[in-house]
């Protein structure tokens, strides 16, 4: 079986970075108001982007599993996908390359093909590095390759440029799913925030003399919230277990993960901003970020269709 | 967060795999309630327990193996790949899945040494007696009522939507012991000898065509007090800790067969699939249900996992119950789509259609799905209660 529960370092580390990110990224920064802030350099002093790589490059020594439990927060605390970009490319480096990318010296960002040469660059300033996650290869690029002007995002959190990338993406990246394995923990992470956010809110806000909570109309909506996060997190570590002990079962367990946390994640937030009711369709309440994150990193891995059509390409597994 | 497979557990899972590959029934379960279906689902209960499968993690004293639920998960997963008879489907679910752990859990000495070797071997089935017809999803209503007159309890009431009934010696039966009482209080959990005299079964017409669904009727039925689980006065209380393994532990194996059955649609459209939608089938909106359905039910083994490992308390259960449920219909949804107009016909590859229509009682048993939400809502998610009437 898979024993999903925490050993007591995992939860020591879960612990730390939610300190963490709560003292440096509550998620009013991303307000419009806010002053900006480095939180790069931040993660970087914490280990965060060596989290899964050995001690004498820089990193922290801890496996994949961990590394999953980092990406949930991550997700709710809607990281940049650049955090996620500088971690991927610095398991494909190495030497100082690979401890510039871990101290926080150099930055990576996520490129997004849209066929041909053409592609988008998410929060791409400072980055000397590009990385492009496929569903099971990794490809890593020079900041060069990409020259692109700025466009508004769906997600105005983080900036998006519309761009060519030389040559268009080639295959002959890192064969490898841990890319949508952590960017799935982000998505999980993000639908048990959303779910977070709109069940306080369900619990304050009254109407005809009660919380609307108190309604089975409000409250079916929550627990359907609760069951989708539910679902992802499940999915998602029972991957992180199999990525780390059963190589063959992986593919499957992480697209079966991608695709529950996507849709899990696309939910909640759209009946987060119903609970919300008015407050929830205004810019100034957090709510429609999680959406809005939900959908920019389901298309950084691809797609719901595209982890569909990888599951079933995939033999059933093994074990479960 | 580790897969957990010791050398042990390969062993057992090689030995398991042996033994169903040589013990799993040829023939399909009967689909028509009576004898031939009961003897099915007796008999191969009874195949179990000779063969020393009769459970794997219940103590060895009432003839399980005691061992960890972990092999536990291991056997029912070798179950559904040996596509052997379905756990739930079949009359021996009710005591081996919940009279038989509130036994274990409630139960006095004299009623664990009895009944739980009986549960195991299939020389006794079980029907549930909790709702009635004005106590569905409202169970704190149930109005039956038991007197007490010396060491008896004297019975007379009715229940409804009793599965197994027509089947079953034994019956886990929720009365009220307190006639001033209302709602929780008062109420009494018995086990109710289906042949006593008083004890009337009439069969209910299903929608997938089945009786084994039934009312039950008791008119002064004689119980020894004895046969009292928990205690006069403590039923409601004994009737949640059934619930939870209705809504918990009972779901393992079921999680264990959806799997299994979505992976048997996937063969079916693979090899029919010139005849489907073209070579394409991958990229058309069936093959994105596939998908899902398939995505759905590693989620769901997973969140079995989960509520092992939280060991969070009984309300997490309706997680897993609620999405089971739901995934169960969805699941047979498509294969009504996938099997086209051969889905008029009940019997269809091995009788999906008229699970289509079984699968429709999964969102109203244990807790209709609404209940599963009321109960996520409230004592998960933390949320007020509602309602005028609490």
């Amino acid at each position: 079986m898979i024993d999903l529960g925490l050993s007591d370092d995992q939860r020591q580390i879960v612990d730390g970075v939610v300190a963490l990110l709560q003292e440096n990224c509550p998620v009013s920064r991303l307000r419009p108001s806010a002053a900006p802030s480095d939180v790069h350099r931040r993660l970087a002093e914490w280990g965060w982007f060596g989290a899964a790589l050995p001690e004498h490059d820089g990193g922290l020594g801890l496996g994949v599993a961990e590394e999953v439990l980092l990406y949930f927060e991550a997700g709710r605390f809607l990281l940049s996908p650049s955090v996620l970009a500088t971690t991927l490319a610095a398991r494909l480096t190495g030497g100082d390359e690979r401890k510039a990318l871990c101290a926080g010296d150099r930055r990576a960002a996520l490129v997004l093909s849209l066929g041909g040469d053409e592609a988008y660059c998410i929060d791409g300033a400072g980055a000397q590095v590009l990385i492009a996650i496929r569903t099971d290869e990794i490809v890593i690029l020079p900041a060069e390759a990409f020259s692109g002007e700025p466009v508004v995002g769906l997600d105005e959190t983080v900036a998006l440029e519309r761009g060519r990338l030389d040559h268009g993406l080639r295959r002959g990246g890192e064969r490898t799913h841990v890319g949508v394995l952590l960017g799935a923990a982000m998505l999980a992470g993000v639908s048990r925030a959303v779910c977070d956010l709109a069940v306080d809110y369900a619990k304050v806000r009254e109407q005809f003399g009660q919380p609307i909570g108190a309604f089975q109309a409000i409250k079916h909506l929550c627990a359907d919230m609760g069951l989708n996060a539910y679902a992802a997190e499940a999915q998602v570590k029972a991957a992180a277990a199999a990525a780390a002990s059963t190589p063959r079962d992986a593919a499957f367990q992480i697209a079966a993960a991608a695709a529950t946390a996507m849709a899990a994640a696309r939910a909640n937030g759209s009946i987060a901003i119903q609970v919300h009711g008015g407050i929830g369709f205004t810019a100034e309440a957090d709510v429609h970020v999680y959406l809005k994150r939900a959908h920019l990193l389901s298309g950084v891995l691809g797609g719901l269709e595209e982890q569909h059509r990888w599951l079933l390409n995939c033999p059933p597994p093994q074990m479960a | 967060m580790r897969v957990v497979q010791s050398a042990e557990d390969l062993l057992f899972r090689q030995e398991a795999r042996d033994w169903l590959a040589a013990n799993v029934p040829g023939e399909r379960r009967p689909h028509e309630t009576g004898d031939a279906q009961r003897a099915f689902d007796v008999d191969w209960r009874r195949r179990q327990y000779d063969g020393g499968w009769g459970h794997i993690a219940w103590p060895r004293a009432y003839g399980g193996r005691g061992l960890p639920v972990a092999r536990q998960l291991i056997w029912y997963e070798e179950c559904a790949r040996a596509r052997a008879p379905a756990y739930t489907n079949n009359c021996c679910f009710v005591g081996l899945s919940h009279a038989g752990p509130t036994i274990i859990a409630r139960g006095d000495d004299a009623q664990k040494a009895f009944h739980l070797p009986r549960i195991l071997s299939g020389d006794a089935v079980w029907c549930q007696g909790f709702s009635e017809p004005g106590a569905g999803s409202d169970l704190a209503g149930v109005r039956t009522r038991g007197v007490i007159d010396g060491d008896s309890l004297v019975i007379s009431g009715q229940k409804i939507w009793t599965s197994y009934a027509i089947y079953a010696q034994f019956q886990e039966l929720l009365i009220r012991t307190d006639p001033d009482s209302t709602r929780h209080d008062g109420l009494t959990f018995v086990i109710c000898d289906m042949s006593a005299p008083g004890v009337e079964i009439r069969p209910i017409r299903n929608i997938a065509g089945g009786s084994d669904f039934c009312e039950v009727f008791y008119d002064e039925v004689r119980l020894p007090l004895t046969a009292v689980v928990g205690g006069v006065g403590a039923g409601w209380d004994v009737a949640m800790s059934l619930l939870a393994f209705e809504r918990g532990a009972a779901s393992f194996p079921v999680a264990m067969e959806i799997a299994a059955r979505v992976e048997e649609l996937l063969e079916y459209v693979e090899s029919k699939r010139p005849s489907i939608e073209g070579a394409g089938w991958r990229e058309s909106a069936l093959g994105a249900r596939l998908a899902a359905v398939r995505a759905d039910a590693a989620a769901l083994k997973s969140m079995v996992y989960l509520l092992i490992a939280r060991d969070a308390g009984p309300a997490e259960g309706s997680y897993v119950r609620l999405f089971l449920s739901e995934l169960e219909q969805r699941v047979s949804a498509l294969a009504m789509d996938l099997l086209g107009p051969e889905g008029l016909e009940k019997a269809s590859l091995g009788g999906w259609p008229r699970r289509y229509l079984d699968d429709f009682k999964t969102t109203i048993a244990a807790g209709t799905s609404q209940i599963q939400r009321n109960i996520i809502g409230e004592r998960i998610l933390g949320l007020p209660k509602g309602g005028a009437r609490r």
